[in-house]
C-alpha cells in the first residue's frame, strides 16, 4: 500500500500545480460567487435557490472537467515522459500504478470540492443572513442547511471518483490523451443518460427492447442517481433513507469495475 | 556462449511483432534472437535506429510481452517482480517529477522499489555520493542540466542496489564533459562486479567501457561477443604504435631489449568499433535483404 500511496501522493502534488487545475478551481469559485449578483433576491427563498442550483451546476460540469483532462493527462505525459517506464521498471503491479494514479486524482478533486463547498455554504449563510435582515429578523419560510452543501460535495466526489477509473480505463486503451478525453466524454453522457435509453427501451416491449434495456441498466453506471441537489440544502423534502450507504456502494462497485478494465487494458500495453 | 546457468540475461527465440493499421500486418522488431549475457561487466546492445534496441530493452523490463520465445533475468520470467528487484534503470531522456527535488525523487524511487525506511534514507544518501549529486541533491530537478538529470538518473537506477543497471542511450544529448561524467560513473559500476547492459549507438565511447557487446540490425543479431575477439586483440598486450620511414620489426626488439622487455610480435593496429560495425552492418544488410 506504501507503494500506492506513494504514486498517489506524487500524483495530486503534479495535479495540483497544474495550470488547467487553478484555472478551473478559480472559475468555479468565481461562477459560485457571481451566482449571488446574476440574481435579484427581492424573492426570498427563490433567490437562494438560484445560488444554490448555479453553485451545484458549476461544481458538476467543472468537476467532471477536470476529472477528465487531470486523470487521462496524469497517465499520458507520463508514458510520453517515460516516467512510467521508469516506475514500472521497479518491482511495482501495474495495478498498483492505475491504483496511485486514481487515488492521486480523487484527492485533487476532493480538493476541488472541499473549496468550492466552501465558498458556496458561506455565500449562502451570508445571503440567508442579508435576506432575514431584511425581513426584519424573521426565519426564512425553508432554511438553508449549509452542511448538505458538504454532503452534495461528497456525492459529486463518489461521481467523479467513477469518472477517475472510466477515464483510467478509456486511457488505457487509447493512443492519444485527446482521444481518451472525447471517449471518456462521451462515455460519461452514456451514463448520464442511462435511465432515459432504459426506459425507453423499456416502453418497446420486444424481447430486444427488454434485452437492451437490461444491458444498459446493467453495463451503464447511472448518473442520474447522483442528482440529488433538488433534495438538499433548503428542500422541504427529505432524503430516501439509506440512499447515501446505497450511493456508496454502488460508487464502490462501479469504481472497481472501471479500475478492472484499466487494470485488464493496461497490463497488455507497452510502456 | 555461456552456460545457460550463469546467464543474468537470456533471450530465448525471442520475437515481438508490432501491429501496424487494421488489416493484420505487423512489423517484426525483433526476431527470434537467442543470446546470453554473463552476470558481471559491461555489455553493449548496440545497432542503428530501428534495430530493436529498445524493444529489446523493454522485454528485459517486462514493458513489453514477447510475441513468441521468452526473455529470461536470472532464470525468472522477465516482467516478473522478483527480476524487476533485481535491475535498475534509467530510460533515455527521461523526464522525471520536476518539481522534486534531486534527493526527494531518488526517495520516492526508494519506496518504489520496497525498502525500509532506514535502508531508504542510507541508500538514498549513498548513491547520492556514488553519483557526485551531492551538492544539487537539494535543488529543484527542473534546474538540473541535462548531465545532472542523468546522474540522478543513475541514483534512481542503483537506489535499490540492483543486480543488473540497463540504461537507454545514457550518453544521449550530452556535451562532452556530460559524456564524460557518465562514462567515468560507468567504469565505476563495472568494476563493482555487476552488468550493465548499455543500449547505444555512439559507439566510439561505448567502445571504451564495454566487454562485450550484441550488435541488432532489423530485428536480427548479427553479432555477439567480446571486443578483444572482435576486433582483435587483447588488454594485456599493449599495442605500441611506431612510425617513421622503414620501421623494421626486428630493430624494434633489440631496442626493447636493452629495457628487458620481449617483443611479443607485430600486428595492426586494432580497428576503430564504428569502422567493424559499419562493416557488420553491410554484411547484415546482405543477411537481411
Amino acid at each position: 500500500m506504501r507503494k500506492v500511496l506513494s504514486i498517489a501522493c506524487l500524483t495530486f502534488q503534479e495535479a495540483v500545480r497544474a495550470k488547467f487545475f487553478g484555472l478551473l478551481l478559480a472559475m468555479s469559485l468565481v461562477l459560485v460567487l457571481l451566482a449571488g449578483f446574476f440574481q435579484n433576491f427581492d424573492f426570498g427563498g427563490a433567490g437562494i435557490k438560484f445560488i444554490v442550483d448555479f453553485g451545484f451546476a458549476a461544481v458538476v460540469l467543472l468537476g467532471g472537467l477536470l476529472t477528465l483532462v487531470m486523470t487521462a493527462q496524469g497517465v499520458y505525459n507520463e508514458l510520453e515522459n517515460r516516467t512510467a517506464a521508469a516506475i514500472l521498471s521497479k518491482p511495482v503491479y501495474r495495478w498498483q500504478y492505475l491504483l496511485g494514479k486514481a487515488i492521486g486524482v480523487q484527492a485533487l478533486l476532493l480538493v476541488f470540492c472541499a473549496a468550492t463547498g466552501c465558498i458556496l455554504a458561506g455565500l449562502l449563510g451570508w445571503e440567508e443572513h442579508l435576506q432575514a435582515m431584511e425581513n426584519t429578523g424573521a426565519k426564512l419560510a425553508t432554511p438553508v442547511r449549509q452542511s448538505e452543501v458538504f454532503l452534495f460535495m461528497g456525492i459529486q466526489w463518489l461521481k467523479f471518483s467513477v469518472i477517475t477509473t472510466l477515464t483510467l480505463a478509456v486511457t488505457c486503451l487509447s493512443q492519444s490523451s485527446l482521444y481518451a478525453m472525447f471517449v471518456s466524454f462521451l462515455a460519461v453522457l452514456a451514463c448520464q443518460l442511462q435511465y432515459l435509453a432504459a426506459e425507453l427501451y423499456k416502453g418497446v416491449e420486444s424481447k430486444a427492447g427488454l434485452a437492451v434495456a437490461w444491458f444498459l441498466k446493467t453495463a451503464v453506471p447511472n448518473f442520474q442517481a447522483y442528482n440529488l441537489g433538488d433534495q438538499l440544502v433548503i428542500s422541504t423534502t427529505a432524503l430516501p433513507e439509506g440512499i447515501l450507504a446505497d450511493l456508496l456502494a454502488y460508487s464502490t462497485v462501479w469504481y472497481f469495475v472501471f479500475l478492472g478494465l484499466a487494470v485488464m487494458f493496461f497490463s497488455g500495453r507497452e510502456v | 556462449m555461456m552456460q545457460t546457468r550463469t546467464a543474468a540475461i537470456a533471450f530465448k527465440n525471442l520475437t515481438r511483432d508490432f501491429p501496424i493499421g487494421q488489416r493484420g500486418f505487423k512489423l517484426r522488431a525483433l526476431e527470434a534472437i537467442n543470446l546470453e549475457i554473463p552476470p558481471r561487466g559491461i555489455f553493449g546492445l548496440l545497432g542503428p535506429n530501428g534495430s530493436g534496441k529498445s524493444t529489446a530493452i523493454k522485454l528485459i523490463l517486462g514493458l513489453l510481452k514477447p510475441s513468441d520465445g521468452c526473455c529470461e533475468v536470472f532464470g525468472e520470467p522477465a516482467g516478473s517482480l522478483t527480476s524487476r528487484k533485481r535491475i535498475g534503470y534509467l530510460p533515455e531522456n527521461p523526464r522525471f517529477h520536476n518539481f522534486l527535488t534531486g534527493r526527494e525523487l531518488v526517495r520516492y524511487f526508494a519506496v518504489l522499489s520496497g525498502m525500509g525506511k532506514e535502508a531508504i534514507r542510507e541508500q538514498t544518501e549513498k548513491v547520492i555520493n556514488q553519483v557526485g549529486m551531492e551538492q544539487g541533491a537539494d535543488r529543484k530537478v527542473k534546474t538540473y542540466s541535462k548531465g545532472m538529470l542523468q546522474r540522478i538518473g543513475l541514483a534512481q537506477a542503483l537506489v535499490h542496489d540492483p543486480d543488473i543497471l540497463v540504461l537507454d542511450e545514457p550518453l544521449s544529448g550530452l556535451d562532452p564533459q556530460g559524456t564524460s561524467e557518465v562514462m567515468d560513473l560507468l567504469k565505476a559500476f563495472g568494476d563493482k562486479g555487476k552488468l550493465i547492459v548499455i543500449c547505444s549507438h555512439l559507439l566510439t565511447r561505448i567502445e571504451e567501457v564495454c566487454d562485450r557487446v550484441a550488435i541488432l540490425y532489423k530485428g536480427k543479431l548479427v553479432v555477439e561477443g567480446t571486443l578483444d575477439v572482435l576486433l582483435g586483440g587483447s588488454r594485456d598486450t599493449k599495442l605500441l604504435k611506431v612510425s617513421g620511414e622503414g620501421v623494421d620489426p626486428a630493430g624494434l626488439a633489440e631496442l626493447l631489449a636493452t629495457k628487458g622487455l620481449k617483443l611479443e610480435g607485430v600486428q595492426d593496429a586494432r580497428r576503430p568499433l564504428d569502422e567493424w560495425f559499419l562493416q557488420m552492418i553491410n554484411q547484415g544488410e546482405g543477411k537481411a535483404g
